[in-house]
């Protein structure tokens, strides 16, 4: 809203630099976003919070500056002019939607151009002249905040009705569009058909042109739901929807009329006729209970109740004392004051938040852990950080492309969720994994030039499953390119480098089984197995995807982290270190070499059972040496029991019986 | 002189030129071998004690175990030299080149908005507060209704949503949790909850479609807009610094009654004036207000016992705020160089 210093000094007797009005306007909460000095005044565009229609007009921050200042409000006169002749008849067939409506029939004016101070005021807002009568109503509405629309009264068939428009119903308005209404749409009509959209736009056939002759005036006050839902579904602002939308003050209807008429008859002559007003009920301000006592000790303030009323009086509110209780009645206009809270604001904000102290409620509260999942975040954070993985937060919107990629993953029939609205293709698509943000970052990153990578993401992951909307925390990790390097020693990333990175991550509670995804390589991807349940999948992307999208071998892991409990991940009761002598034995086991290697190190737990406390594959060699078709499997074990000391004897007792279940699956040990 | 005591004069001799010319510590063991081993000379010595004449045996023996002796000596003497200097080569072998870069292990870092929030976290425990969490699909009544936005309210204007549904959309604030927490959670209670929103806004360096907010919320008896400026003006110190200052001015929001925007003197020109405040020296960091009876009520919780504060701030922003940022799409874009910073 955009508010000469000038034409506001019109409505408040007020001598203070410009400045500071801005300054207070601003606590106030009617912010001053820009101030601006043209010539010897100054232009103010402040911003209007939603609750604060009355606030859409010079006269509107006039009164909060008088209120605020505690300088007198300067009304305009009430204007004097004579009635001769007719009127138009009016008929009001949705009172609910239109609680006060008036029409002034004013003929034999003279439409032209406005004259110079008008149209510079006019456009010093932003506002382009059309004509004499248009800029009158246009003038007249910044005043006052009373939206006015003029009719070329001679395209008027009949009396005025306003209703509801039929379905289907339609009108050309006056920026030339045809618009199709409903029955949720309210209209102006004469007795052919309608002639304004109410409170949003007049209609092009009755509009006031420089043949007009006889203007009907109207001046009314519409429905704010209304109007915001007929603005809303035709996709048209106005200033005069702006208005109505959050409130035009139902007391100042006729006034704003009588102002205009003045103008218009100075301005473009004419003869004025009757006023047609349709006000069936009166709008009378509710009274509000309220007790001074409350209000200090829910701001923390130490009022008087002098203090208190000054405020309410400065703002033309009734004040009704009793004691403890009061009774306020606020203004016609603020109707955005309901309730006694309403009413607290209204007092600090004038008085100035800057009054109430800083002080500390120190009650110890019902709730104070944060979530499991909050912990179980920061600690898988913490570990992927050491194990050389960085963080990264990625959109939950994906790009179509990757709308169902390594959908393998959920077993059952799940749907991607998509938003009806979206702003763009990039921005309709919420991921249901993570691994496809990730594969989108993977491209881009190598597309800045960097191959080298080591990421993660803990994050949401939505779908449908069974018509109910699911929300899931998932971890995804990409890898790709070198993983340590330098001019001595590499370590490129791998299926292997990031599944040591799972089972570090996951207390080597994870077990590993082929899959197939259709996104990622067939002879390197795995589901991931934990107490039974597949909780995710790894696996190198398919080699004819990372062509198509120019990418070098990228692996990827996605993790539910929703199947690990807190519990899981925080440090349990520890045990004490085990003191006995540790023996080192070193095997070496030849397989057929399409046995997996989950299946020796079974049998070796198994045989080993008790005794071994870890185990190291520290070889897997195939070539001279080793039978056609076997493979070399060299294992370090460390046995040590809990309870004795080992003997070399029980070792081998051991080693033996490994022997005997070796050859079960064809297999044998490898003598030193 | 005895022909024996003259070989052996010429025997010790010989030895011991020969250990002084080892240059070696192969050679020497070779010399040491030679003269003292099992089968060496000077064994060789002592077992032809037997054909020298009994009465200068005892005078030949002692010659031969003063020689014996003092070979080892000299041996021993040498080996430590050649020790020694064979050391000094390995070390001067294994010389590195200092200057050549270390090799370097991946550290893994955080993303900004985590190191964020876990500073916002450990700020807001410290006066009493704990995290709760919300949904990011949330139906129109707790993203709008429940807070005393009804479909036709204006201020649903600059929330535009994405919806998914008629009735589901994707939240445009965290302010759902507060509904969320008082249908589960008995005043008194003091939460932050930091979390993803979404509004239909074109991105620019201002505005991103998906973005975060941190809710903050405290209900108990009795709690005043002065508990509100008090922790607030706490907050902002502990994050910015004791030597900012705070303004509250009055501002709108349908949830809270009376209603505020908190602002920290603009850390950038000490509230000089500059682009980042638009030369206002303020820069605002968050919404708050005394949660509305309306809001409380829909909680289930009697307005009349109980009062309550609550806030909301924009996480990225206060990310962009500490680290200088100013593109808030770069927090999503995960862009290594960006990263790397942190």
């Amino acid at each position: 809203m955009k508010i000469l210093y000038s034409w506001l000094k019109e409505f408040v007797d007020i001598d203070v630099p410009c400045e500071e009005i801005a300054s207070r306007l601003t606590m106030a909460g009617l912010e001053v976003e820009e101030f601006e000095r043209i010539g010897e005044d100054y232009l103010l565009d402040v911003s209007i919070p939603a609750n604060r229609g009355d606030c859409h007009s010079i006269l509107g921050i006039a009164r909060e500056v008088s209120a605020l200042f505690n300088v007198p409000l300067k009304l305009p006169a009430e204007p004097k002019f004579l009635e001769v002749g007719d009127g138009i008849d009016i008929e009001v067939l949705s009172p609910e939607l239109c609680p006060r409506y008036t029409l002034r029939f004013i003929k034999g004016i003279k439409v032209g151009p406005s004259p110079g101070w008008l149209r510079e005021r006019l456009e010093a807002i932003g506002i382009r002249s059309i004509n004499n009568v248009v800029d009158i109503t246009n003038y007249v509405m910044w005043m006052l905040g009373q939206p006015l629309h003029a009719f070329d009264a001679d395209k008027i068939s009949g009396k005025v009705i306003v209703r509801r428009a039929y379905d289907g119903e339609e009108i050309v308005t006056l920026d030339g569009e045809k618009r199709r209404l409903t029955v949720n749409d309210l209209v102006i009509a004469d007795e052919r058909h309608p002639i304004a959209v109410a409170g949003v736009m007049g209609g092009e056939e009755s509009e006031v042109s420089f043949f007009t002759k006889n203007i009907a005036l109207e001046s009314a006050c519409f429905d704010h739901i209304s109007v915001r839902g007929t603005s809303k579904s035709l996709g048209l602002r106005t200033e005069a929807s702006t208005r109505f939308e959050k409130g035009v003050d139902i007391g100042i209807t006729k006034f704003a009329s009588d102002i205009a008429v003045e103008m218009i008859l100075k301005l473009c002559g004419g003869e004025v006729g009757r006023l047609s007003e349709f006000y069936p009920v009166r709008y009378e301000p509710s009274p509000i209970r309220f007790r001074p006592e409350r209000f200090n000790r829910r701001m923390g303030l130490k009022l008087t109740t002098g203090d208190i009323e000054s405020v309410f009086v400065r703002l033309g509110f009734k004040v009704d004392k009793d004691n403890d209780i009061w009774q306020v009645t606020p203004t016609s206009y603020r109707r955005d004051i309901s309730l006694e809270e309403d009413l607290y604001e209204e007092i600090v904000r004038i008085v100035g938040y800057d009054k109430i102290p800083s002080t500390l409620h120190e009650r110890i509260t019902g709730v104070v852990s944060p979530p499991p999942e909050w912990e179980r975040r920061k600690i898988i954070r913490r570990r992927l950080n050491s194990l050389g993985f960085s963080e990264v937060i990625t959109s939950s919107f994906i790009p179509v492309q990757f709308d169902s990629s390594f959908g393998e993953f959920y077993r059952e029939q799940v749907e991607s969720i998509r938003v009806i609205n979206p702003l763009r293709e990039e921005e309709s698509v919420l991921r249901t994994l993570l691994s496809q943000a990730l594969l989108n970052l993977a491209v881009n990153n190598v597309r800045w030039g960097y191959n080298d990578f080591s990421l993660f993401e803990i994050g949401k992951v939505f779908f449908k499953r069974d018509k109910e909307y699911i929300e899931k925390e998932h971890l995804g990790i990409v890898q790709s390119g070198r993983f340590i390097y330098s001019w001595d020693k590499e370590i490129d990333a791998s299926f292997f480098l990031l599944k040591g990175a799972l089972e570090r991550l996951f207390n080597d509670k994870l077990s590993f089984v082929p899959a197939y995804y259709s996104a990622l390589h067939p002879g390197r991807s795995a589901n991931i197995i934990y107490r039974g349940e597949i909780v995710g999948f790894i696996g190198e992307l398919h080699p004819d995807m990372a062509r198509s999208l120019k990418l070098p071998r990228i692996y990827l892991a996605e993790i539910d982290i929703e199947s690990f409990s807190l519990d899981f991940f925080k440090t349990g009761l520890v045990r004490e270190p085990n003191r006995l002598p540790k023996l080192k034995r070193d095997i070496a086991v030849v397989v057929p070499e399409e046995t997996q290697s989950i299946r020796v190190i079974e049998i070796i737990r198994e045989v080993f059972d008790g005794i071994l406390e870890n185990y190291e594959l520290f070889d897997v060699y195939k070539g001279p040496n080793i039978p056609e078709g076997m493979v070399n499997l060299g294992f370090s074990l460390d046995l040590r029991a809990k309870d004795r000391t080992l003997t070399q004897e029980e070792v081998e007792e051991r080693v033996s019986y490994l022997k005997d279940r070796l050859a079960n699956i064809g297999g044998r040990l490898r003598e030193w | 002189m005895s022909p024996m005591e003259l070989e052996l004069g010429s025997i010790r001799t010989e030895a011991l030129r020969e250990v002084s010319t080892a240059d070696n510590l192969e050679t020497l063991r070779e010399v040491e071998v030679k003269y003292l081993g099992r089968k060496g000379i000077v064994n060789q010595l002592l077992k032809g004690l037997k054909d020298v004449p009994p009465e200068q045996r005892p005078e030949i023996g002692r010659l031969i175990n003063e020689l014996k002796l003092e070979l080892s000596r000299e041996i021993e003497t040498k080996r430590t030299l050649l020790e020694e200097r064979e050391k000094v080569k390995r070390l001067e072998e294994e010389r590195l080149d200092v200057t050549l870069p270390g090799i370097t292990l991946p550290t893994g870092r955080l993303h900004p908005l985590t190191l964020i929030i876990e500073r916002v976290e450990e700020i807001f425990k410290g006066l009493g507060f704990t995290v709760v969490e919300g949904f990011e699909i949330e139906s129109d009544y707790y993203n709008f209704e429940a807070l005393n936005i009804p479909w036709y309210h204006p201020a649903r204007d600059s929330q535009d949503s994405f919806y998914i549904t008629d009735k589901l959309l994707l939240r445009t604030q965290t302010s759902p949790v507060q509904i969320r927490v008082m249908e589960k959670t008995r005043p008194p209670f003091k939460i932050i909850a930091p979390g993803r929103v979404y509004r239909r806004d074109q991105p620019t360096a201002r505005h991103s479609p998906v973005f975060h907010q941190i809710e903050g919320m405290a209900v108990d008896r009795d709690i005043t807009f002065a508990d509100l400026k008090g922790t607030l003006d706490a907050f902002a110190h502990a994050l910015f610094g004791d030597e900012v200052s705070t303004r509250f001015r009055a501002d709108y929001f349908p949830f809270t009654e009376p209603s505020g925007e908190f602002a920290i003197s603009c850390i950038f020109c000490k509230g000089e004036g500059c682009s980042v405040c638009s030369y206002s020296g303020w820069i605002e960091i968050l919404g708050c207000g005394m949660v509305h009876p309306k809001v409380l009520e829909v909680g289930g919780i009697d307005p009349e016992e109980y009062s309550g504060f609550a806030f909301g701030m924009g996480w990225d922003r206060l990310a962009m705020l500490t680290y200088g940022v100013n593109d808030i799409r770069f927090f999503l874009e995960n862009h290594p160089e960006f990263l790397a910073q942190f």
